[in-house]
């Protein structure tokens, strides 16, 4: 089956967002969802006497990146690149250090606790760890429940109505209303998460590696989960993933992300056919393909990736790159267009 | 077969807990020759591991217990020996290299320490002997400057980094045939390239023979020579890689490769899955162990377990080659 049915709702919908944004708002970002500026995040690794940080772990900067609406964005990188922090400080659950974050034509930098409960009503966040993100001693469907109840619900039936009609929308019975979050499978539980996101009709996801934990033959069943309900519902998705695989089917422009930099942003397509960036090309060939013997020619990268602490000045990938010149150890390099949506920092370029 | 070296022979794990005996590992056979590797895949709980544990015994018992089989190496039932006499094999002949580094390594002894450590209970070498030997070692998994490594602890190290000295030292001993469990699941896909193109050219220049244990069908399309797919406990299908990839037989095989968008795949199809649960050790009562969910089941995959058939040069524990 192919989403093709349901694919011009879902269209429908994302344009109808996108449209109303624009009429009220006037302003130059409407017509993206989300646009984000200059995003840093550095955490205080040691301290001085009075508390303050002398060193920090740049995770974050200086990133930018938007998402249009009823678009997916795929974020890969290697473990520790700031991927998952971009992800975090995006729905603020970090307070950025620098930079700004505009979603749906609304600054959200500084929102304060109260003013975010309702940007939380269009954006949400899945973990990849369905085990940790439920309450053991709750009830799955009360976990649903008390997100409606926070979010302005406050009749007990129309609450339960709502959770059968999501639990059924995300493929769960809904008597599995009343059972406990260890009665469920890895696979079931991240579609409880999912039913939560969902219960506040967001129109954004940041998903944070919402398939990695799960079983090849259960990622699967996700994966056409979320395809199916982007399809339904005109969702946008910020898919943050280091599975290269499962970024390339559902996104539709994927951003590589290096040490708390973004190199390359490109279409899907073209990003899989021609890489631009040293670094997305090293890692794309690095992907085990499933034939044996086809004897493809891996970049393999030398090395490691240098700390976040202290980022190699110039290109952060300077250290690893087999083309760095002497430019590339002394100046950074500037984001360039190199066609069409497809951006990339590279003095090659 | 020549120079076989491993062969394992219906061999049965059951964990015994509060009276209830579950069955882990139910009936694997299969066999390795030198200079071969073996890729055992399947997913989690699918007794990938605990055959892996079982032939280097080292499985707790209790609970574990081995309630049938054999397990031939080299001549020799592995299964009769004393634990003295295993320990000797282990590190000496057979060796392996767990999935997560950190747990593996002892945090308060410094990398030189154990890799030593391991050469002098096994080569009666002494400390100065065994130093030398434990920077070659580093040196042959290219750990870049080795005679400052063997003085650092295991933080000081990367994942990658503490994963080659965990290959470093498996091969300390020039062990006739090295067990991988899960080697680059807590590792990046380029640390994971690099590691997995040493695994081959270390089995190229030893020649040994190589069981690696994945979830993972493309590191097994990367290094295996032969693949046995595990499923609830069994093998459902035993053949060349070549076979298992272009034109696989079992139902669930073939389902676990639709199950992974692949890189030259459309985007954005609908991928195929595999409908329901593995289903635990207790719910299998009769009949084929996938019967649940198998789109080909039929009246007798219901009642009656397929034994593995012959078709072509594979194994299939299906009834649709029966």
């Amino acid at each position: 089956m192919s989403f093709m049915s349901v694919e011009t709702e879902g269209v429908r919908r994302a344009n109808m967002y996108k449209e109303v944004k624009l009429q009220d708002g006037g302003m130059e970002v409407t017509a993206e969802i989300l646009a984000v500026n200059g995003l840093k995040k550095h955490f205080p690794f040691k301290k001085n006497w009075f508390g303050k940080g002398i060193e920090y772990v740049k995770a974050v900067d200086g990133v930018d990146l938007h998402i249009d609406y009823g678009e997916t964005l795929g974020l890969v990188g290697e473990s520790g690149c700031g991927k998952s922090t971009t992800g975090r400080t995006i729905i603020r659950l970090l307070d950025p250090t620098e930079g700004q974050i505009f979603f749906e034509g609304e600054n959200i930098t500084h929102l304060g606790k109260k003013q975010l409960r309702q940007v939380y009503k269009r954006m949400q966040l899945i973990f990849q760890d369905p085990f940790a993100s439920l309450n053991p001693r709750k009830k799955v469907g009360n976990a649903i429940s008390e997100v409606l109840y926070v979010h302005g619900m406050k009749d007990r039936n129309q609450r339960r109505e709502k959770t059968e009609e999501l639990f059924e929308m995300v493929g769960l019975r809904k008597e599995e209303i009343d059972k406990y979050p260890h009665e469920f499978s890895g696979g079931q539980r991240q579609r409880v998460v999912i039913a939560r996101a969902l219960a506040v009709n967001p129109r954004l996801i940041i998903c944070d590696e919402p398939v990695s934990a799960l079983d090849v033959s259960i990622q699967a069943q996700i994966i056409n989960l979320l395809m199916e309900l982007k399809a339904r519902l005109g969702l946008s998705y910020l898919f943050i993933s280091h599975d290269l695989r499962v970024v390339r089917h559902v996104s539709d422009r994927v951003a590589v992300m290096y040490l708390g930099k973004i190199v390359e942003t490109a279409p899907t397509e073209e990003l899989f056919k021609e890489p631009a960036h040293p670094y997305s090309k090293a890692l794309l060939s690095a992907v085990p393909v499933l034939k044996p013997g086809s004897n493809r020619r891996k970049l393999v990268l030398e090395g490691e990736v240098p700390s976040p602490v202290n980022p190699p000045s110039g290109c952060r990938f300077n250290t690893r790159c087999k083309y760095a010149t002497r430019k590339c150890r002394e100046v950074e390099p500037p984001v360039k267009c190199i066609g069409q949506q497809h951006f990339a920092a590279c003095h090659l370029y | 077969m020549k120079d076989e070296i491993l062969k394992v022979n219906d061999l049965a794990v059951h964990f015994h807990l509060d009276k209830r005996i579950i069955p882990a590992v139910d009936g694997v056979s299969f066999s390795i020759s030198k200079g071969e590797t073996l890729g055992i895949v399947g997913e989690s709980g699918c007794g990938k591991s605990v055959t892996a544990l079982s032939i280097m015994r080292l499985l707790p018992s209790p609970p574990a217990k081995i309630a049938g089989g054999e397990i031939w190496f080299k001549g020799e039932n592995l299964l009769n020996k004393t634990d003295e006499e295993m320990r000797r094999i282990r590190g000496n002949n057979i060796s392996m290299i767990f999935q997560e580094p950190m747990t593996s390594l002892n945090p308060v002894f410094t990398i030189g320490h154990q890799i030593a450590e391991v050469l002098m209970q096994h080569k009666n070498l002494s400390k100065k002997e065994a130093l030398s030997e434990a920077v070659e070692m580093l040196e042959l998994v290219k750990i870049p400057l080795p005679e400052k490594r063997i003085k650092q602890y295991p933080h000081h190290l990367s994942g990658g980094m503490r994963q080659r000295v965990m290959i470093a030292m498996a091969l300390a001993c020039d062990p006739e045939l090295l067990i991988a469990d899960e080697p680059t699941t807590a590792l990046d896909v380029t640390i994971e390239a690099q590691i997995l193109e040493l695994i081959n050219e270390l089995k190229e220049k030893l020649g040994s023979a190589v069981i690696m244990i994945t979830h993972d069908l493309g590191v097994v399309a990367e290094v295996a020579d032969k693949v046995a797919v595990m499923y609830a406990g069994r093998i459902v299908e035993n053949a060349d890689v070549h076979i298992i990839f272009n034109d696989p037989k079992h139902p669930y095989t073939k389902g676990l490769l639709e199950a992974i968008p692949d890189v030259d795949m459309d985007r954005g199809q609908r991928l195929k899955e595999i409908k329901g649960l593995v289903p635990s050790p207790d719910e299998i009562k009769e009949g084929c162990r996938f019967k649940t969910r198998c789109e080909y089941a039929r009246g007798k995959c219901m009642i009656e377990e397929p034994p593995l058939i012959p078709h072509g040069s594979s194994l299939v524990r299906c009834w649709n080659y029966g």
